[in-house]
C-alpha cells in the first residue's frame, strides 16, 4: 500500500527508540503547541510556559549526554524532534534549536567540566534559557570580519561589541558569545559564556519582525562587560567553534523543514478535497493534483536526505558539505511547497486561520539564517571546484 | 514476587483509528500503518500510574499480540509502568471470549490486587473482555469508571451511568474497566522512553500459561464475517414554495418515516 505521508516508508527503518521519540514529540506538539501557534504567530507572542513544557518532555538537549541532564538520544532522534516542532511553527523550532544546538552543544563540546556541570542540567530543564551570538549588524555571512572583541584584564576579560538577529536573546539568561581576542599579535575567535544579568549586557527586543513571530529575537549589546576567566572555552580557537554549533543546528533545520513542508502539503490536500468550485472538489482537477504530486515528490527527497544525514551523523561519518546540501535543498523546497500551498488555498491562504502563510513567511527567515541558501551553494561550489568564491575577485 | 501490591493493566494494540481509513477487499486499512495503544487502555494505565504514585502499587501491563506489538507495549513502560508481559500466539480471529479466557489464565497465575483495563477497544468497540474476565475470575467488577481512588484496601469507583454518577466500592482483588473520560493519559517523555529499555519486558507464548494447549486451540465462538463502510447519509430533499406547500411536504415526509426510525 502506498503511504501518502511517507512514500518510501523511512519511518519503518528508524530504530524503535527513534520512532518512539518521534511519536511522543508529535503527540506533544500537536496537543500542546499547535493550539497556540495561530495566536503566537499573529500576536508575536512566545508563550513563556513552552520552554518548561519542552524540558519536561526531554526535548531540550535531546542528544546531549545524560550525565549532564540531556536525553542521550541519537542525532536522528534530535532531527525527528525538530521535524515535529517545525510542523507547528519554525519559531518554536528556532527556540528549541538554539537551546539545544547553539548553546548546549558548545558547552558540552568545548566547555570545562565546571562549565558543563554549572549550565547543562539547568539548560536541559529550562531553568536557564540560552542564546548564541555570532552575527553582527555589519557581519552576517562573513563572520570572520566580526568586530566584537575581548581584551584581557585581571581575572578575566573585558568584552565590547554587539550581536544581532539573536533568537531568544530578550528572554535569555546566558549567551554563547564569539569574539576576537589577540593571541601572539593575531586576531583569534574565541567563545565565552556570558550571563545576561551581568553589568554592561543588554538584550533589546527586535520589533516589527514579519517572520518567526512566535519566537523572541533581539540583539546582544556588550559595553565593558567583565567576563571571568572561568567563562571562556579553554581550547577551541577560530570559526571551527561556532561552525560546530551551526552544523548541528543546520542539520536540525534540514529535518525541521520536512515538518513544515509536510504540514503545508497536508493542509493543501485537505483543502482541495473539501473546497468545491464549478460543482466539483478542486482536487478533481489536473492542476491541483500535479501540484500535490510535486509537493509529495519534493517532500520524499527531503525525507530521504534528512534521514540519511541523520544516519551519517550517528555513525560519525558526516561532513559539513553534506549538511550544507541538505539545509539548502530542504529549506528551498519547503519554501517552494509553502508558497504553492498558499496559492492553492486561494484567498483563504492569506489568513492566519489556515496557517500556511505562517510557514511561508517563517521559511523566508529559515532560508536566510544559519547560512543563506546562496552561501550554502558557495560551500558546495568550493567542494565541487576546489575554488572558493566567497571573496569576490573583481 | 515481592509483597508489593500490584495493579495489572490489560492493554491491547489497535489500528490508529484517528488516521484516514479505506476499504479494500472486505478489509479496512488505515493511513497510519503503525498500530497504537488502545486509548481506553491508555486511560486505564494512566490511572494505575496515578494510584501507584499515591499508594505505591507496582504497575504491570499485559498485552496479547504478535511479537511486533512489543513496541506498542514499550510505550506503556515509557509512560511509567514497571514491567510488561506480551502474550504471543493467540488463535486466529480470537474474540472477546477467547481473549478473556487467556487473560484469566494469566491473571490467576500472576495474582494481582486489581485489574484495570479499558472498557472497550477503540477499533471494535465490543467492550466484553473486561466483564468476561471478571466472570472467569469470580471477582467483583465495575465498568465505565470515570474516577478511581483507593481507601483502606477498598477501591472506590465513580462510574458514569446513563443519567447519574454512581460511587461504588469493591474489595481487592477486583476488576475495573475505564472510560476514556477518566483522564488525559501522559505522553511518554524522552527520559521515560530511554528508561523503558531497561525495564523488564517478558515475551511468552500463550501455550506456556496454565491450560496453554487448550487456550491456543479454543476456536472463537463468534466470527466476523465481513467489514463494510458505514452507510452514507442519504441526500436531503430541498422543498421550495409557499408556507402551505412546505407544511404539506413536511407532514408527508414525517408520515413516511417508519416508526422504528429513519435508518431502520
Amino acid at each position: 500500500m502506498f503511504n501518502i505521508h511517507d512514500p518510501y516508508l523511512f519511518e519503518d527503518e528508524l530504530s524503535e527508540d527513534d520512532r518512539m521519540i518521534m511519536e511522543a514529540a508529535r503527540e506533544y506538539c500537536q496537543a500542546n503547541l499547535e493550539p497556540r501557534a495561530l495566536r503566537g504567530n499573529q500576536d508575536e507572542h512566545f508563550d513563556p510556559d513552552i520552554p518548561k513544557e519542552m524540558a519536561d518532555m526531554g526535548l531540550l538537549g535531546a542528544s546531549i549526554s545524560e550525565a549532564y541532564g540531556g536525553g542521550g538520544a541519537s542525532q536522528t532522534a534530535y532531527g525527528l524532534i525538530a521535524r515535529e516542532v517545525e510542523r507547528v511553527d519554525s519559531g518554536y523550532r528556532s527556540f528549541m534549536s538554539v537551546q539545544s544546538s547553539l548553546v548546549m552543544v558548545p558547552i558540552e563540546k568545548f566547555g570545562t567540566e565546571d562549565q558543563k556541570k554549572q549550565y547543562l542540567p539547568k539548560l536541559a530543564s529550562a531553568e536557564l534559557i540560552g542564546c548564541f551570538g555570532l552575527t553582527e549588524p555589519d557581519h552576517g555571512s562573513d563572520p570572520s570580519s566580526m568586530v566584537t572583541r575581548a581584551v584581557p584584564t585581571d581575572g578575566g576579560w573585558i568584552l565590547n561589541g554587539a550581536k544581532t538577529w539573536i533568537t531568544n536573546s530578550p528572554i535569555a539568561d546566558i549567551a554563547i558569545v564569539w569574539a576576537k581576542v589577540k593571541e601572539e599579535d593575531k586576531d583569534v575567535i574565541r567563545g565565552f559564556i556570558v550571563e545576561t544579568a551581568w553589568k554592561g549586557v543588554s538584550t533589546p527586543h527586535i520589533k516589527d519582525k514579519m517572520s518567526l513571530r512566535a519566537s523572541e529575537t533581539g540583539e546582544l549589546v556588550f559595553q565593558d562587560v567583565f567576563v571571568p576567566e572561568t567563562h571562556i572555552f579553554p581550547e577551541i580557537r577560530g570559526l571551527k567553534g561556532p561552525f560546530t554549533c551551526l552544523n548541528s543546528a543546520r542539520y536540525g533545520i534540514a529535518w525541521g523543514t520536512v515538518g513544515a513542508a509536510e504540514f503545508c502539503y497536508e493542509r493543501s490536500r485537505t483543502y482541495v478535497g473539501e473546497r468545491k468550485q464549478f460543482g466539483h472538489p478542486l482536487a478533481a482537477n489536473q492542476l491541483p493534483q500535479t501540484k500535490l504530486a510535486n509537493m509529495l515528490t519534493d517532500i520524499t527527497t527531503m525525507q530521504m536526505l534528512a534521514w540519511r544525514l541523520g544516519q551519517l551523523r550517528d555513525a560519525g561519518k558526516d561532513d559539513p558539505a553534506m549538511i550544507s546540501l541538505a539545509k539548502r535543498h530542504n529549506v528551498g523546497k519547503a519554501l517552494d511547497i509553502a508558497r504553492v500551498a498558499r496559492d492553492m488555498h486561494g484567498g483563504n491562504g492569506v489568513t492566519g486561520d489556515y496557517r500556511v502563510i505562517h510557514h511561508v513567511i517563517n521559511l523566508e527567515s529559515v532560508n536566510t539564517y544559519e547560512g543563506t541558501y546562496d552561501i550554502h551553494g558557495l560551500i558546495l561550489g568550493r567542494e565541487i571546484t576546489g575554488i572558493q568564491a566567497f571573496v569576490p575577485k573583481g | 514476587m515481592s509483597n508489593e501490591r500490584t495493579i495489572l493493566v490489560c492493554a491491547k494494540e489497535t489500528p490508529d483509528t484517528y488516521s484516514d481509513l479505506s476499504f479494500s477487499g472486505g478489509d479496512v486499512q488505515f493511513s497510519n500503518p503503525r498500530p497504537v495503544l488502545n486509548a481506553y487502555d491508555a486511560s486505564a494505565l494512566e490511572e494505575a500510574l496515578v494510584l501507584s504514585e499515591a499508594h505505591g502499587f507496582r504497575v504491570h501491563v499485559v498485552m496479547i499480540g504478535p511479537e511486533r506489538a512489543a513496541e506498542t507495549l514499550r510505550k506503556a513502560l515509557a509512560m511509567g509502568a514497571d514491567e510488561a508481559t506480551l502474550l504471543t500466539g493467540a488463535p486466529e480471529g480470537a474474540d472477546s471470549a477467547v481473549i478473556a479466557t487467556i487473560l484469566s489464565s494469566f491473571v490467576q497465575q500472576f495474582g494481582p490486587d486489581a485489574v484495570i483495563m479499558g472498557r472497550q477497544s477503540q477499533d471494535t468497540d465490543v467492550g466484553l473482555a473486561g466483564t468476561m474476565l471478571a466472570e472467569h475470575l469470580g471477582w467483583p467488577w465495575t465498568t465505565n469508571a470515570i474516577g478511581i481512588r483507593v481507601e483502606e484496601n477498598m477501591f472506590w469507583v465513580k462510574r458514569q451511568g446513563d443519567s447519574a454518577q454512581e460511587s461504588i466500592s469493591s474489595p481487592m482483588p477486583c476488576l475495573i474497566t475505564c472510560s476514556n473520560n477518566l483522564n488525559d493519559p501522559r505522553i511518554p517523555t524522552l527520559k521515560g522512553i530511554m528508561a523503558s529499555k531497561k525495564k523488564p519486558m517478558h515475551i511468552m507464548g500463550i501455550d506456556q500459561l496454565p491450560g496453554g494447549e487448550s487456550l491456543i486451540s479454543t476456536p472463537p465462538s463468534t466470527v466476523v464475517d465481513s467489514l463494510t463502510p458505514m452507510p452514507a447519509r442519504s441526500k436531503g430533499q430541498v422543498v421550495e414554495g409557499d408556507l402551505e406547500t412546505l407544511v404539506d411536504a413536511l407532514v408527508k415526509g414525517l408520515a413516511a418515516i417508519p416508526e422504528t426510525g429513519v435508518d431502520a
